[in-house]
């Protein structure tokens, strides 16, 4: 070895350097770290108390290819909406691109849906094959810019998604150059998100992702304010609970309501945590049905706890709203915003947010062919029933 | 800065797959070092279906991590210039830590259980005390290619050569133990082998 000719001093001191640029920065990093932050609660703390009102419509209705599926939505700047969802000839295929449209507060419409990015981009960008894209969601950042969090899959089914985020400053009218999260140490495999993110006092980002290659299970991310990954942690383990929707009750208690991939009849599926999402209880089963199907929800001023569901043992086609008022253990159905029950026609991937107006907006999959886009209020939930 | 120890990465997969391909059929050493020299510029720069050959592999293998960059790198040292970059025992030696670590990683990271180990590498003060550890104590135990080697990865994190913020990622890779597990069997293949025969 060439090594044995430099003098031993030398060998030495170097790996004396070595040493400490490998280990003090590790060290330094984390004495130094804060404390883990609270959850942001009630930043649309708003009661709406006008008169009962619900209207359906549609976010799109010619949506322009045969296929679509996942929509997500956030409420804009100046009041409006921006929704993106994936489509295409079917669910997986080589031609699925995302697509988004705006919702103009002043005319009340949906604007028609435009390209946002696709299989081709993310490729160029990545610099790998992409073969397909999927589920997105849109997270406000902490210097008010859009971050877009979506799903693309080099190779296999859904089990071999990654996770990618793109940033736009405009309000969603162009993006940046999509990035990689790194969250999985097996070929960067199986990482997905469906529900919305949830927010930290201190800018940072939690986004409930899900794991469905050998396990099925339920996981957090803890992101920064520019989408970097601080941190994973495991909600749930084994093969019967994804797609988590988190539910902040106050700064350091959190609930997870989880789709049941296990045995017939399912059932929605519950977990706790008291330190931020930090540590979770095991999880267990509500006394809701869950069809293998994706759940939406948030906590409202009054802090009862809305649950949009498919509330029956199979299939898709018939679409509940659940109210909880002791923090998720006991639901009563309410509303239904379809009620079909054929076994054929499918609402589902419900995605639901709360407007700075108080007002509340559902988006979910119809017959996969159009996104609904329901719109109501605090009163049509909790008044009479027809 | 995240993406450079990435291209190099798939430089250096390129470059081990092309010479060890290659060297089934050219014996000198000066020809199979233009052929390596050559095929790599053309799977890196050349699209095919308009991605390069080095990125649709990394499509495949996914990002290497630094340990296996070491490896690969005294692969190729090995083929090309007939010198050894780490020590055959010190080699030995962490791939057999490769392995042992790497079967029970992987399970657990992907579900087994509740316990997530991938968890750890994000914030990893105790995987930075052990590398540091191990590295001292190989060092005084005069494995001095191998304390260096241990400490390499983690330098890399601090610098945050690669895209990942998980110290496992610049550890392990599923390509690193997978060669480690071929490695290791044919090791006690090998010596049961001598075995019999003595």
């Amino acid at each position: 070895m060439h090594l044995v000719r430099t003098p031993q001093a030398v060998i030495k001191a170097g790996y004396a350097l070595l040493l400490l640029a490998a280990a003090v920065p590790v060290l330094y990093r984390d004495f130094s770290s804060k404390t883990t932050p609270e959850f942001e609660v009630d930043k649309a703390a708003v009661l709406n108390n006008s008169i009962a009102k619900m209207t359906m419509a549609y976010a799109c209705e010619d949506c322009l290819v045969p296929s679509v599926h996942g929509a997500n939505v956030i409420e804009k700047l100046d009041g409006g909406l921006l929704a993106t969802w994936f489509g295409g000839s079917r669910e997986g295929g080589k031609d699925v691109v995302l697509w988004g449209a705006d919702f103009s507060p002043a005319t009340q419409r949906w604007s028609r849906p435009r390209h946002i990015i696709g299989p081709a981009e993310t490729q160029t960008a990545l610099g790998r094959y992409i073969k397909t894209v999927g589920n997105s969601v849109l997270v406000r950042g902490e210097r008010g810019e859009l971050g877009l969090y979506y799903v693309s899959v080099s190779v296999g089914g859904w089990a071999g998604s990654s996770l990618n985020v793109m940033r736009s400053r405009d309000e969603g009218k162009t993006w940046d150059v999509p990035r990689r999260l790194i969250t999985s140490p097996f070929l960067n495999v199986s990482t997905l998100n469906k529900s919305a993110a949830i927010h930290y006092t201190d800018g940072t980002i939690g986004l409930p992702v899900y794991h469905e290659f050998i396990g099925k299970f339920a996981e957090l991310l803890h992101l920064d304010s520019d989408g970097r990954v601080l941190d994973k942690i495991r909600i749930t383990d084994g093969r019967h609970s994804i797609q988590p929707l988190l539910l902040p009750l106050d700064g350091q208690n959190v609930i997870a309501l989880m789709r049941d991939t296990g045995p017939r009849p399912g059932h929605v599926r519950i977990s706790l945590s008291d330190d931020a999402g930090k540590h979770w209880s095991a999880e267990k089963s509500l006394n809701l049905p869950n069809p293998d199907s994706a759940v939406a929800g948030l906590r409202r001023p009054d802090g009862s706890l809305l649950l949009v569901f498919n509330d029956l043992e199979a299939g898709r086609s018939r679409l509940a709203l659940a109210v909880s008022r002791d923090q998720g253990q006991n639901w009563k159905t309410v509303r239904y915003f379809e009620l079909l029950n054929d076994g054929k026609s499918e609402f589902s991937y419900p995605y639901m947010i709360r407007g700075s107006d108080g007002r509340m907006h559902l988006l979910y999959t119809w017959n996969r062919t159009r996104i609904r886009h329901v719109t109501f209020n605090d009163n049509w939930v909790d008044g009479d029933k027809p | 800065m995240s993406m450079y120890l990435s291209v190099v990465g798939q430089a250096v997969l390129v470059s081990v797959l092309i010479a060890m391909l290659a060297g089934w059929f050219v014996k000198d050493l000066r020809k199979l070092k233009t052929i390596v020299a050559v095929g790599v510029i053309l799977c890196m720069l050349i699209p095919v279906n308009s991605l390069t050959v080095a990125q649709w592999l990394r499509s495949v293998a996914g990002d290497l991590s630094v340990l296996t960059l070491l490896i690969l790198s005294n692969i190729l040292m090995q083929r090309l210039y007939i010198f050894n970059l780490i020590n055959p025992l010190s080699r030995q030696i962490l791939l057999w830590g490769i392995m042992l670590v790497g079967i029970v990683f992987y399970p657990l990271a992907l579900g087994l259980g509740s316990i997530d180990p991938y968890h750890w590498g994000y914030a990893p003060l105790l995987m930075g005390i052990s590398l540091t550890v191990a590295s001292v104590f190989s060092w005084f135990k005069g494995s001095r290619d191998l304390a260096v080697v241990l400490l390499l990865p983690l330098l890399a994190f601090n610098f945050k050569l690669l895209e990942s913020a998980n110290l496992w990622d610049y550890l392990l890779d599923p390509v690193l133990l997978i060669y480690a597990v071929v490695q290791n069997t044919a090791y006690i293949k090998f010596a049961r082998y001598k075995k019999q025969g003595v």
